[in-house]
């Protein structure tokens, strides 16, 4: 394992990273998605003011076309005779383009300046495959075959090293972009996140005791996990307790909805100030091969319910909170025989919230036919790159070289810079 | 000194580890199966030929809406009688009855392993009347069969057409849905460097099945829906001349199953899954050559496995899934269901696994969930199984149509007894091995004892008292690091 990760770190004090290095841990044979160390004695939590952003995956390749509207192209309409979004319907349409209606929700953050659309987004090279697609994009290294994702790098650079850095939130499955060294973790929420008999006065402490003596070997997998467990217990209290008070502010998430209560427990850890820099967010159900009109105004509908509530939960520290999309890909032109779409190429990326520059953009490549990859949107825009700009503008510490590595960046526009 | 008896472990240690490694966990009644076939091998090689179940299948009749046909489930779903969640919810819980009870473990073990290779999510829209009949005619009986014919089964069955669109594939309009994951997930994977075109082939190839979806369910197959005309995928021709294609399709498929690619991933699936996260690549190759070889034979392929060094060296190599830390927390405490009503002990431990993060069959993609076993080891997750086993561990009050044994029948007939003696004696009663030195002192920790306590005042006879040092010392059992590891 080489580690040319540290190279473009800004360099504002020590990393976990550096720390393993000097300490000859870095290049420990065998080690895949998991670094060995003790990271959880670590009390430099991330600054708790700092800035954080949210990925949220759109997993099954949501129809970008279906959501950022190309309304001035005849060939979108002659490919989708039944399903195509009609111009009359469109949100704050321009000259090109045009939201899906059930982005009602988000009209007023629209209409504010801090939503933006961008269009043609994707892989270097056109991938179908949705596990490989996601894989690939959230692993963002081309050429690698280390499994370590984006997000993880991103973590690499702050200065805390803290579980709390990276957190995947609405499953207790780790998603590829936070697979790594840097210690992170997945759950649905966080109520009962604590150790067995945690409220209970003597056996609570045994309890405890038992445990990080039982695990003390960092050395092996279990160790470390069991060791990342106890570090969570001592933390969840505030979070469960910022998590029982119900949404702030006068927000409300759309009912019985997984990504409504993703982002609750999500601005319940916020809002606890226990240093969250980076939040990931499932949220499944975009593989629309069938009857994707209903489908899809549903999914964009909860999604935007929830984004709105979201921000509004947050309350000012909304004013630290960075939200972007990301899909594995986006979906074919043409409809297919089932009032659906199958898997295709360029795809739309949203971002919301702080520093970010309302509105359309795209270097479009038009859906004439000779632009066209294998018929469908063309890439112009390497996702990488709309990431980078996000990174730049809010995480100056943030090496963007180490995070995409070999990666030749693109400035579109839609964040202020920093 | 003479052992207490029960203090020491009855199978030797790689008899312990390949029970571990092909079972959902230790019970007492595994280990005198073991010991009545006289070795570990001969208990294998019979496990590969399940007979009859009656326990598990008695399971079955806590489920009656699993044996509603397809036209009724649906029937009941749009009425509002009975929904798709439920046919699902029934699914899921009688999957985990019958791995707590079944004497055939090696064959359930594989029917997880299969299902979710091939997987289809319980309860889903288009899938779920057909959902029941996939485990019982496409998975169980080819689970230690041939993998040709199990991929035939799964590929060309109702279920798998509904979810993935295939009864939307036709030859005036294809879906591509079905075609591509067979090649990607079921077979040769991407590495194989398959073309778009040879995925548009590949579904043309699977033209004609048809699925009710939304109406009766009625399956059926329409040569009028069927492409008919030579394809290629992967170079290879085929002429898909007549208009019935299920004799091409079969040769397809045939002939994708024993594709030396194929062949490769399926060698690895099963090493990851038996050996570890990052099995040696000598153990991949003999497991592939041996399915080469023997005509993609599910049995040939485990004997090759489990004779292979690498398997011998693998113990506590793979960590315990949420599911499979459930199910042998279960068995562990010898807690036998016999029943699933509402609020049953089955509702708790198919509640269990969710709260842990891993409800069975629910994974949201075709992909099935990570084989890789670290994936589940989040500090929640951590947590929240750690909460479950003292919950499990506890040795008093009754659970809700389910058994467990008594107290009294817990406790060994000595007196006085060493603490010491006593927890070797739970240990080797829930996992059939000896405690750790470290088991020992944290079970001393817990009751708050030092570890050389003796058991000998009266007061300490009593059956409240021992019962809840018996939930401490189970607890400890339970929590060590090598229980979640299998």
């Amino acid at each position: 394992m080489t580690d040319g990760h540290d190279a473009s770190c800004a360099d504002y004090g020590v990393t976990r990273r550096n720390l393993l290095r000097s300490a000859g841990l870095i290049g420990m044979a065998g080690v895949s998605t998991k670094m060995f160390g003790d990271v959880l004695t670590s009390t430099a939590y991330g600054a708790t003011n700092g800035n954080i952003l949210v990925v949220l995956s759109l997993r099954g390749g949501a129809d970008g076309m279906s959501m950022m509207v190309p309304h001035a192209e005849s060939a979108y309409y002659a490919a989708r005779p039944n399903i195509a979004v009609k111009k009359g319907d469109l949100l704050r349409p321009d000259h090109t383009f045009g939201l899906h209606p059930s982005f009602k929700p988000l009209e007023s953050l629209w209409d504010s300046g801090r939503m933006a659309a961008i269009h043609a987004v994707g892989l270097p090279t056109p991938n179908r495959s949705h596990f490989e697609a996601m894989e690939l994009v959230e692993d963002a290294d081309p050429g690698s075959s280390e499994r370590i994702g984006w997000l993880n790098r991103v973590i690499g650079c702050f200065t805390s090293n803290d579980v709390f850095d990276g957190i995947q939130v609405g499953s207790t499955v780790m998603p590829t972009s936070l697979i790594g060294p840097e210690p992170s973790f997945a759950t649905s929420d966080f109520t009962s996140l604590s150790a067995p008999w945690a409220d209970h006065a003597s056996l609570g402490p045994r309890v405890r005791s038992v445990l990080s003596t039982m695990y003390r070997d960092a050395g092996t997998v279990i160790g470390k996990a069991g060791q990342e467990a106890l570090a969570l217990d001592r933390r969840t209290g505030t979070i469960a307790a910022e998590e029982k008070k119900g949404p702030q502010h006068g927000a409300v998430y759309p009912e019985h909805h997984e990504l409504g209560r993703a982002l609750a427990s999500s601005a319940a850890l916020i809002r606890a100030g226990v240093g969250v820099r980076a939040i990931a967010v499932d949220f499944g159900g975009w593989d629309h091969h069938v009857d994707i009109s209903w489908r899809i105004s549903r999914q964009v509908e909860q999604m935007s319910k929830s984004i709105a509530a979201f921000l509004t939960d947050l309350g000012p520290d909304a004013s630290r909170v960075t939200i972007v999309t990301l899909s594995e890909f986006g979906r074919r032109l043409g409809q297919n025989g089932a009032a659906g779409l199958d898997h295709g190429y360029g795809n739309a990326v949203f971002a919301f919230g702080a520093g970010v520059r309302g509105g359309y953009y795209a270097n479009w490549p038009t859906l004439a036919t000779d632009r066209r990859v294998d018929g469908d949107l063309a890439v112009t825009t390497d996702y990488r790159s709309v990431l980078a700009e996000i990174l730049a503008a809010r995480f100056p510490e943030v090496g963007v070289g180490t995070v995409f590595p070999g990666l030749t960046r693109t400035t579109l526009g839609f964040m202020s810079p920093y | 000194m003479v052992a207490l008896p029960g203090t020491q472990p009855r199978l030797p240690e790689y008899a312990q580890h390949l029970v571990r490694r092909f079972t959902y966990g230790h019970n007492g009644r595994l280990e005198a199966d073991v010991l009545r076939l006289g070795s570990v091998d001969a208990w294998f090689e019979a496990q590969l030929s399940p007979g009859k179940d009656a326990a598990a299948d008695a399971t079955l009749a806590w489920f009656p809406h699993l044996r509603d046909s397809p036209a009724t489930a649906w029937e009941n779903a749009r009425s509002g009688a009975y929904g798709g969640w439920q046919y699902g919810n029934d699914l899921v819980r009688y999957s985990l009855c019958r791995r707590v009870v079944s004497t055939w473990q090696v064959h359930e073990v594989m029917v997880d392993f299969w299902s979710n290779l091939l997987h289809i999510p319980a309860g889903e829209d288009s899938s779920f009347p057909w959902r029941m009949h996939y485990d019982t005619h496409a998975i169980r009986p080819h689970a230690l069969g041939t993998y040709k014919a199990l991929l035939r089964a799964a590929v060309t069955h109702p279920s798998m057409s509904g979810y993935l669109s295939n009864h939307r594939n036709t030859r005036a309009q294809i879906n591509e849905n079905l075609g591509r994951e067979l090649l990607e997930l079921y077979t040769v994977g991407r590495t194989a460097g398959y073309t778009e075109d040879d995925v548009k082939d590949s579904a043309r190839l699977l033209t004609g099945f048809t699925v009710a979806v939304g109406k009766d369910y009625a399956a059926g197959y329409d040569p009028a829906r069927h492409h008919v005309g030579a394809v290629s995928v992967l170079g290879q021709r085929f002429e898909n001349a007549a208009a019935d294609g299920r004799p091409q399709l079969d040769a397809y498929l045939e002939w994708l199953a024993m594709r030396p690619e194929t062949a490769t991933r399926i060698a690895r699936r099963l090493c990851v899954r038996f050996i570890s996260d990052d099995p040696p690549q000598s153990a991949v190759d003999s497991v592939r050559a041996t399915y080469l070889e023997s005509g993609s034979d599910i049995k040939a392929c485990l004997r090759t496995l489990v004779r292979h060094d690498a398997f011998r060296a693998s113990a506590f190599r793979k960590a315990r899934t949420p599911v499979e830390d459930v199910l042998a927390t279960q068995r562990a405490c010898d807690i036998v269901p016999t029943g699933a009503g509402s609020g049953s002990h089955v509702d708790s431990f198919s509640w269990q696994c969710s709260w842990t993060g891993q409800a069975l069959f629910s994974w949201p993609r075709p992909d099935g969930f990570p084989e890789q076993s670290d994936t589940y080891l989040s500090p929640a997750r951590m947590l929240r199984t750690w909460t479950v086993h003292t919950w499990m561990a506890s040795t008093n009050g009754t659970l809700k149509q389910a058994t467990r044994p008594l107290v009294r029948d817990l406790i060994p007939p000595v007196w006085p007894l060493p603490l010491e003696d006593l927890v070797h004696h739970q240990s080797v009663m829930m996992t059939g091995r000896r405690a750790t030195a470290e088991t020992v002192a944290g079970a001393a920790t817990l009751i708050d004892k030092p570890a050389t306590h003796v058991f000998s005042k009266s007061w300490e006879r009593e059956t409240d008292y021992l019962a809840w040092m018996l939930t401490l010392i189970r607890t400890a059992i339970l929590n060590a690091p090598e229980a979640m590891l299998r």
